[in-house]
């Protein structure tokens, strides 16, 4: 038993460090530019002061640990700049990059950068062209707007400008090589790297959102409670629901009541969740399909104003929770009476069961204390596997019943690109799943041990 | 062939056979669906035509052009019925894109952990380190661009690899078996539902394509599990023994002999993988992160019922069509279930 949960602990680490490394391998494929984001919500803009702005960047970057390399190690061209940090904003920083597996020469393309910076600057400072800045911004390479003609340069701007630009662009052509062979390095980068900083910015819970700045933390805190209330609550009264049921059916047997629930579950069970759940919200919650129909209180459209503490929120809003609740029951009551009838079936044809019967125990007796406990194991499974949801409840159920929970800001967060509220919700969930199976290991080998002992 | 599938069918329950009709029937229907939809032909409506003054249209009710509309028309006027039959389209190709990726990788997966299991494979650590190291590189080269010489590098590893075997370095067996065990759990752990969700956030638009080749990615562990089990208790059978006596190749032993004979238990459970494919699909269809708005699904059919409460035409039929298909399956997997314990 100890061995084996030790042996399941080991196992655990890879497990969360994959977790971990998947989710950090996500979030760098997350679009948009937060340090550019964050800058925005601070009122820092590229338009009125370039230096300041990059200075910002070059701050706010550092801040947040998201300059420096992605991981502890990389594997890369041997051409690649050790330290292209100090090139701003980001996107530019990757063109520059792209550019230099061209070039093959860092230094070069850093000076090419260097006086094209300095060619914007010296534009930007000139009144008369206030209104084009942008544009020679694009013109140049970095930027990546390369076919604009030298006819069209001069039609729009000065010929100075359109000259230099010209020049600017002619000496990068000059300095792009063909495409000879590339070597890989490998590099390792101490622990200053962007992985490393997110891992602790995770930890330390520093993370914000990035639509109104409140802690992800507590945003995840305040929706958890939603959802672990209606997630526990549908867990346990199905649980309960389910063994009296599951008995009930199993002792009568024949009777045609158990035959037309037998089907009414056989029929729950194929019914999808979101699909009962609307067709409650649209046949029951409205005086629509007349008055007797309006059984439960309309679902609101608006968000839920959550002022009071927790229990004072529950007070007024707790009527809401009922629909859904019984929708969540009802189909996991289909699927745990099912399976436990059909265990129970089986473990009656066991000859414990005929040896108890022999011996004459009162089939009550027989039923509860001898078929049930040996018939639980599903229950291991399947509350251990609801536990995940216990952190983002059923999403699906949350967002049509604007119920604020970890689910709805899930989805919130998706549909308005917050992504570190998104990731961290990830991230527990990832943990959480793994846990759960670490515990329904250790209950297993509590219950069956037979079972562990075989695989 | 005829004379099996003639006694298949007999030895069905009046509720499969029921099933199976219907399913065949609705899927036919679905598939034929361009060449009857459309303007000008049987069923005057494209999945994507919007016809004017005719929003919401309840079920059994005419547009002003004088068509009827069977099951009635969403809020932008497009035909309930022709798009259900087109959602049939997309759930058809949904659950059996992820049926046949998931089998795919559980039959390769599943058979080199039962078959070979942790005491056949030999290797030395200088053949593991080159696969170790080819990996890195053709990643590297195929990422920066030069595919050609990645396939090169892995082409030239793979015959070092082959003559390492006869090296006298001091081998060990592969623990397969453990190995993929391992990973299994790993995959079994991912919560597939916010995996796609992030995904498709992060992808911004999502495809037919992407949705199924990460639905059948994680879908596949249980079903490897399954054969492993199979497989291992096929290797002790005395036609797999007298196969390898007779010194067959074991391409052929596992290809000819040991394949036809575990796949069926997969069947039941590509049943179940096929519902859970299309429930996920119209899960997230509904959530509108799902496929993108212009592929008719059932899901995203639902989702515009929560729009407007009175058309409960929306909610009622698309989600009818998928219980229906779940339940159908369902029964059919039941009963291939129990005729396999008989």
């Amino acid at each position: 038993m100890l061995s084996l949960i030790a042996n399941r602990l080991l196992l655990l680490i890879p497990t969360l460090m994959l977790i971990l490394i998947c989710t950090y391998a996500l979030s760098t494929y997350a679009p948009g530019d937060e340090v550019a984001q964050r800058l925005e919500l601070a009122g820092e803009s590229a338009l009125i002061n370039l230096d300041r702005y990059d200075k910002a960047y070059r701050a706010m970057e550092r801040n947040l640990g998201l300059a420096g390399p992605k991981f502890y190690v990389s594997l890369v061209p041997s051409y690649h700049p050790k330290d292209p940090y100090d090139v701003v904003p980001a996107y530019t920083r990757q063109t520059l990059i792209n550019l230099n597996s061209q070039v093959k020469d860092w230094s070069k393309v850093y000076n090419y950068y260097r006086s094209a910076k300095s060619l914007l600057t010296q534009v930007r400072a000139d009144a008369k062209y206030r209104g084009t800045q942008l544009q020679v911004n694009k013109m140049l390479k970095v930027h990546k707007l390369e076919n604009l003609s030298s006819l069209e340069l001069k039609a729009h701007y000065d010929k100075d400008i359109a000259a230099a630009v010209n020049t600017l662009n002619q000496e990068l052509d000059l300095l792009i090589e063909d495409r000879s062979m590339i070597y890989p390095v490998l590099r390792w980068h101490g622990t200053d790297n962007q992985f490393h900083h997110w891992i602790k910015r995770f930890w330390s819970g520093d993370n914000v959102s990035l639509l109104d700045g409140v802690a992800v933390s507590k945003k995840i805190k305040k929706s958890l409670r939603w959802t672990m209330t209606l997630s526990i609550m549908s867990l346990l009264i199905s649980c309960v629901l389910t063994i009296f049921l599951a008995m009930w059916i199993e002792r009568s047997q024949g009777h045609w009541i158990a035959g037309v629930i037998n089907n009414v579950l056989y029929l729950l069970y194929a019914t999808p969740l979101f699909w009962l759940v609307t067709l409650g919200v649209i046949f029951l919650t409205t005086d629509d399909y007349g008055s007797w129909t309006n059984i439960f209180p309309s679902i609101g459209i608006k968000y839920w104003e959550l002022d009071g503490g927790f229990w004072s929120d529950i007070g007024v809003y707790g009527r809401q929770l009922i629909l859904p609740l019984l929708c969540m029951v009802a189909v996991s009551l289909s699927y745990l009476t099912r399976q436990l009838v059909a265990d129970l079936n089986g473990q009656r044809g066991r000859l414990y069961a005929t040896l108890a019967r022999a011996k004459g125990v009162a089939p009550k007796r027989l039923r509860w204390q001898h078929l049930l406990p040996n018939s639980l194991m599903p229950y291991i499974t399947i509350v251990t596997g609801a536990l995940p949801r216990v952190i983002v409840g059923s999403t699906v159920i949350e967002v049509i019943f604007n119920i604020p929970g970890t689910g709805k800001l899930l989805l919130d967060s998706i549909y308005q690109g917050d992504w570190p509220v998104i990731f961290s919700i990830i991230l527990i969930v990832g943990v959480f799943t793994v846990l759960s199976y670490l515990l329904a290991d250790i209950l297993y080998a509590r219950f069956f041990p037979h079972i562990i002992q075989s695989r | 062939m005829a004379d099996r599938l003639n006694s298949l069918w007999k030895s069905l329950t009046v509720g499969s056979r029921i099933a199976v009709t219907l399913l065949l029937l609705v899927i036919i229907l679905g598939l034929l669906a361009p060449l009857y939809c459309g303007v000008g032909k049987l069923v005057p409506f494209g999945p994507n035509q919007s016809l004017e003054y005719a929003e919401y249209l309840a079920p059994l009710s005419l547009d002003p052009a004088g068509q009827l509309h069977l099951f009635g028309t969403d809020g932008f006027g497009r035909d309930v019925l022709v798009r259900l039959l087109y959602g049939v389209r997309t759930a058809v190709v949904v659950g059996l894109g992820v049926v046949i990726i998931s089998l795919i990788i559980a039959v390769l997966v599943g058979i080199t952990a039962g078959y070979f299991g942790n005491r056949r494979v030999r290797a030395n650590w200088m053949q593991v380190l080159i696969v170790g190291l080819i990996i890195l590189l053709a990643i590297f080269y195929f990422s920066y661009g030069f595919p050609i010489t990645a396939i090169l590098i892995v082409a030239v590893a793979a015959g070092v690899i082959v003559l390492l075997a006869r090296a006298p370095f001091k081998g060990f067996y592969l623990p397969l078996d453990t190995m993929i065990l391992k990973v299994i759990e790993v995959v079994k752990t991912i919560p597939a539902l916010f995996l796609v969700l992030s995904l498709f956030a992060i992808f911004s638009q999502g495809s037919m394509m992407s949705l199924v080749i990460i639905l059948g990615l994680l879908s596949w562990p249980s079903k490897a599990r399954l054969l492993r089990a199979e497989v291992l208790k096929a290797k002790e059978s005395t036609y797999i023994v007298s196969s390898q006596i007779l010194g067959l190749s074991e391409w052929r032993t596992i290809v000819h002999h040991l394949l036809p004979n575990v796949m069926a238990p997969l069947i039941v459970a590509s049943c179940f993988t096929f519902t859970g494919a299309i429930i996920a699909e119209s899960t997230l269809s509904f959530l509108n992160v799902g496929l993108p708005q212009d592929i008719p699904s059932w899901g995203g059919m639902m989702r515009e019922a929560r729009d407007y409460f009175n058309a409960w035409w929306l909610a009622v039929f698309p989600g009818l069509a998928l219980f229906l298909t779940i339940l159908g399956l369902n029964v059919i997997a039941d009963q291939l279930n129990n005729r396999e314990n008989l």
